[in-house]
C-alpha cells in the first residue's frame, strides 16, 4: 500500500494531537494507508508527555498570559514548546517498522538525519529519541504503539529561543534554574543557527527525507478522520481529566 | 514524600509517595520516560500499594512488566525500586 503524505497545516494544539489520533486508529482498522503528515502550531502551543506532571513541568499562568495552548501528548517523553519548529508524524502498522523500539526510533529517525543532510547539516541519531548535531540537539521525537499502530511524531527546531521556553516551563529546583537554562543554550541549537535555510526549504527536505525509499501520494485527510479528530480534540485533547491526568 | 533523579543515560523519573505505618498507601510516578503499553503505569502504581521496605520491589514491577508484555525504557524496574525507597524515607 502506497503511503499518504500529508502537507503542512497549522492547527491548534488539541486538534493536532487529535489528528494524529484519529489517522491511528483509521490506519488500524486499514481504512487509511500508511500516513505522514507535517504540521504546525497555531496559536503556539506547549506539549507534555504522557507521563509527565502537568503541575510541576508548565507554568499554567505564563502559558494563559502569553497565549500558550498547553497539551498532555499520547506519547511519552519531555515537555516542548512548539513555537518555531516543524513537527511530523509517520503512523503505520507495527509490522512496518523494526519490532526493537530502539531500531525503529533509529529507522525513522534516519529520515530526519537525511533531510538535515540535504540542508547541508550533519546530523546522528542519539538514542533514546533526539537528534544531534556537532553534540547539540536539533530533534526530539516520541513514539507509542496501540492496537498493532506504530505513531512516532516528533520536532526540527527551526528557532530556538530557550528563555522563552523556560519562561513557560518549570525547572525542579528554581535556585539553579539560570545555571539550567545556560547549559540547555549549550546543548541545543536550530536549523537557523546552522544554516540560511527557509522554512520552506525544510519542508521540503523533510518530504524527501521521509518519503526516500517510500512510494507514496500526496494526500489529506479523510472526512470520517476529520470528524473523528474534531471529536476527539473536544472528548479528550481539550478536557482537564485527559490533561491533569499526572 | 517526593524522589527524582535523572537516570543516567536515560529520563526522569520522579515519585510521589503518601506512607502510612512504613506501607504506600498513594503512589504516582511521573516523569519524561517512555513505556509501552502506556496504561502498564496505572498496573505498576497499583502493586506497589501496601508495599514496605522489606518487599521486593523491583521484583513485583518487573513481574507487572512481563505480564503486560511491557517496556519500560529510559529506566529499568531497579532504577524504580531505588527512588520508591528514597520516597519512602
Amino acid at each position: 500500500m502506497n503511503w499518504r503524505v500529508i502537507a503542512y497545516r497549522e492547527n491548534d494544539a488539541f486538534l493536532n494531537m487529535a489528528i494524529d489520533e484519529a489517522v491511528s486508529e483509521a490506519v488500524g482498522s486499514g481504512e487509511s494507508p500508511p500516513t505522514i503528515r507535517f504540521y504546525g502550531w497555531s496559536p503556539r502551543a506547549v506539549s507534555i508527555g504522557y507521563f509527565q506532571s502537568l503541575e510541576r513541568e508548565v507554568d499554567l499562568g505564563v502559558c494563559k498570559k502569553l497565549g500558550v495552548d498547553v497539551v498532555r501528548r499520547r506519547t511519552g517523553g519531555g515537555a516542548v514548546f512548539h513555537d518555531s519548529e516543524i513537527t511530523y508524524s509517520i503512523i503505520g502498522k507495527e509490522e512496518l517498522f523494526p519490532k526493537d523500539i530502539i531500531a525503529s526510533y533509529r529507522e525513522i529517525c534516519g529520515c530526519i538525519v537525511n533531510a538535515l543532510e540535504l540542508l547541508g547539516i550533519s546530523a546522528e541519531f542519539k538514542p533514546i529519541n533526539d537528534i544531534i548535531t556537532g553534540g547539540k540537539k536539533i530533534s526530539g521525537n516520541a513514539q507509542t504503539r496501540r492496537g498493532g499502530v506504530l505513531l512516532q511524531h516528533g520536532t526540527v527546531l527551526y528557532e530556538v529561543d530557550v528563555d522563552k521556553m523556560f519562561s513557560l516551563l518549570k525547572v525542579p529546583d528554581e535556585k539553579i534554574k539560570d545555571k539550567m537554562i545556560a547549559t540547555v543554550k549549550e546543548r541545543v541549537t536550530s536549523i537557523r543557527q546552522q544554516k540560511e535555510a527557509k522554512r520552506q526549504d525544510v519542508l521540503d527536505a523533510l518530504v524527501s527525507g521521509f518519503t526516500k525509499g517510500r512510494e507514496y501520494e500526496k494526500g489529506e485527510l479523510t472526512a470520517k478522520e476529520h470528524q473523528r479528530a474534531l471529536e476527539l480534540a473536544e472528548t479528550r485533547y481539550k478536557t482537564s481529566e485527559w490533561n491533569w491526568m499526572r | 514524600m517526593l524522589a527524582q533523579e535523572k537516570v543516567p543515560g536515560g529520563k526522569l523519573i520522579c515519585i510521589e509517595a503518601e506512607i502510612r505505618d512504613g506501607r504506600i498507601e498513594k503512589i504516582k510516578i511521573t516523569g519524561d520516560f517512555f513505556l509501552h503499553p502506556e496504561d502498564t503505569i496505572e498496573k505498576i502504581e497499583h502493586s506497589l500499594l501496601g508495599k514496605g521496605l522489606d518487599d521486593n520491589l523491583a521484583g513485583s514491577i518487573a513481574r507487572i512488566l512481563s505480564e503486560n508484555n511491557a517496556q519500560l525504557i529510559g529506566a529499568t524496574a531497579d532504577d524504580l525500586e531505588r527512588l520508591v525507597r528514597k520516597a519512602m524515607l
